[in-house]
C-alpha cells in the first residue's frame, strides 16, 4: 500500500506513504468523487458528481493530471432519466463496467473513453417498480465472471445475467426484503443490497452486506444463507475481501436509523473462516467512542494485506497486515465515499 | 456575428481547465451556446440534463437577465455577456 485515494463529497485526496503519510489535493475541489477505477491499460479512473452539474468521468495516467472523457455515460434522452452519480467501475478483460444512479450500467471498451448503455438491465421487467432507498436508485457493485454478471442494485436487489448481459434475472432467494414503502422508501419488492464481494478463484462465493443483514450464497446467488455469528449487528454498508488469505471485512453499524457504530464502537470485523464467524480485525481501535459510519465503497483491500477504510466523519484508517494492526491517520476530510489503496 | 463572452463557474474547471472567459463569435443565443459546447464538449453534460434542458440547479444570465434558454433563437447584435453560475440550492433530499 503507496497510496490511498480518498473521494469525499468534496473533492478527492491523495494519501502517500513516504515515511509517513502525505496529502495530495483536494483535487476537483466542490466535487463529489464516488469512484475510483483502472482501465485495462493502467489509466485511472474518477467519477465524479455535482449538486448542480451532471456526472462525468475523468482519467489519469498519473493522479496528476485528469482529463474529463466527452462521451461519459449517459441515458438517451427518449428513456427520461437522468444520470446523477457514478458509483462503481469495475473492469474485467478489457471492459470496464459502470454502475450509476439512477441504477444503470454502461460499458466501455477503450479504457473510459467511451460508455454504452447495457441494455439488458436497464430495461428489466421490473424495471417499473424499482424505487430509490436512502442513498438513491444506484447500481453500485458489480461483480464478473466470463460471461456472468451480477449487479447489486440499492433498494431492489441482486441481479444476474447468464449470457453478458443482454438478460438478467434476480436473485434474492433467501434474503429478507428490506421493508414496504411506508417503511423504508423502499419498493413492495426491494431487497437492499449494501455490498458484494466475490472469491476470484471460486465466483459462486458470494458475500452480501445488506440492508437487512450479512448474508453469503456459493451456488452464484441462487440462495442466500445469513452469516451474522460475532457481529454486534447486521446492518452496515462495506464488505470486502483480501483474496489472498480470504480474510473478508465488514464494519457494523447500528441500524438504518441510526447510523453509528453500536455504541460507539467503531472497528472493522473480519471473517477468516468465510464468514462463519466474525471477531473485532486485531488492535489500534481508537478508545473514545465514534458516532461515524463508513459507506458501502469506503474500503478497500490490496492483494498485500493493505487495508483503508473511511468514515463519514472524514476520518482514514488503515491496516498494512491484513487487519492485525489498525492506525488512524491524522487527517480529517470531508464526508468520505469512496476508497481505493493502490 | 457578434462578439460574446461566456463567463464560466470556478467548479467548472474539472471540465474546462483554468478557463472562466470564453470569447466567441455567434449570431444568436442558441449561436453562441452551440460554439461554447463545439469548443468544449465536456460541458455539456454538466450544463444541460439528459433532455438538453439547462439543469435544474443551474443558472444562465444573457446580459444580466435569467434566461432558462427556452428560446434560443434571441438574435445577438451587440456584444453580449453571457453567464452560467450554479445556483444557491441544489443538495441531495436525505
Amino acid at each position: 500500500m503507496q497510496r490511498i485515494a480518498i473521494g469525499t463529497e468534496k473533492g478527492a485526496y491523495f494519501l502517500d506513504r513516504n515515511g509517513g503519510w502525505q496529502v495530495d489535493g483536494p483535487r476537483f475541489p466542490g466535487w463529489k468523487v464516488s469512484a475510483f477505477g483502472q482501465a485495462p491499460d493502467g489509466t485511472y479512473l474518477a467519477g465524479l458528481g455535482s449538486n448542480w452539474f451532471g456526472a462525468s468521468v475523468h482519467r489519469s495516467e498519473d493522479f496528476d493530471k485528469w482529463e474529463q472523457v466527452e462521451s461519459g455515460p449517459s441515458y438517451p434522452s427518449d428513456l427520461n432519466r437522468k444520470l446523477t452519480q457514478i458509483w462503481t467501475f469495475h473492469t474485467a478483460g478489457d471492459r470496464i463496467f459502470a454502475g450509476v444512479d439512477q441504477a444503470g450500467l454502461f460499458i466501455s471498451e477503450d479504457q473510459g473513453i467511451t460508455w454504452d448503455l447495457l441494455v439488458g438491465l436497464n430495461e428489466h421487467e421490473s424495471r417499473p417498480t424499482w424505487e430509490p432507498g436512502f442513498g438513491g436508485l444506484c447500481a453500485h457493485h458489480i461483480l464478473t465472471d466470463g460471461d456472468r454478471i451480477w449487479v447489486g442494485i440499492s433498494a431492489v436487489g441482486v441481479f444476474r445475467s447468464d449470457d453478458g448481459g443482454k438478460t438478467f434475472g434476480r436473485f434474492d432467494k433467501g434474503v429478507t426484503p428490506a421493508g414496504t414503502p411506508d417503511e423504508e422508501g423502499v419498493g413492495s419488492d426491494g431487497w437492499c443490497v449494501h455490498g458484494l464481494v466475490a472469491d476470484p478463484k471460486h465466483p459462486d462465493s458470494i458475500w452480501r452486506q445488506d440492508h437487512m443483514g450479512v448474508y453469503r450464497t456459493i451456488d452464484g446467488a441462487e440462495t442466500w444463507e445469513r452469516i451474522e455469528t460475532g457481529l454486534p449487528s447486521g446492518f452496515g454498508f462495506t464488505m470486502r475481501r483480501h483474496h489472498a488469505s480470504g480474510t473478508l471485512f465488514v464494519v457494523p453499524i447500528e441500524a438504518g436509523e441510526n447510523r453509528v457504530p453500536v455504541g460507539g464502537h467503531l472497528a472493522a470485523y473480519r471473517s477468516t473462516d468465510g464468514g462463519d464467524s466474525w471477531n473485532v480485525a486485531g488492535t489500534g481501535w481508537p478508545r473514545a467512542e465514534q458516532f461515524t459510519g463508513v459507506l458501502r465503497n469506503a474500503m478497500d483491500v490490496d492483494a498485500d494485506g493493505g487495508v483503508a477504510f473511511g468514515t463519514t466523519g472524514g476520518q482514514v484508517y488503515v491496516s498494512t497486515d491484513v487487519g492485525d494492526h489498525w492506525e488512524q491517520l491524522p487527517f480529517s476530510f470531508p464526508r468520505i465515499l469512496t476508497v481505493a489503496v493502490i | 456575428m457578434t462578439r460574446v463572452t461566456v463567463t464560466l463557474p470556478r467548479l467548472l474547471e474539472p471540465a474546462v481547465g483554468p478557463t472562466r472567459r470564453v470569447e466567441l463569435d455567434a449570431g444568436s443565443v442558441g449561436d453562441a451556446i452551440d460554439r461554447l459546447l463545439d469548443r468544449h464538449p465536456t460541458l455539456r453534460v454538466h450544463l444541460f440534463d439528459e433532455q438538453g434542458n439547462l439543469r435544474q440547479h443551474v443558472l444562465c444570465f444573457v446580459e444580466g437577465s435569467q434566461t432558462r434558454l427556452g428560446d434560443r433563437s434571441t438574435p445577438i447584435t451587440e456584444p453580449t455577456q453571457i453567464t452560467f453560475l450554479q445556483a444557491v440550492s441544489g443538495g441531495a433530499l436525505r
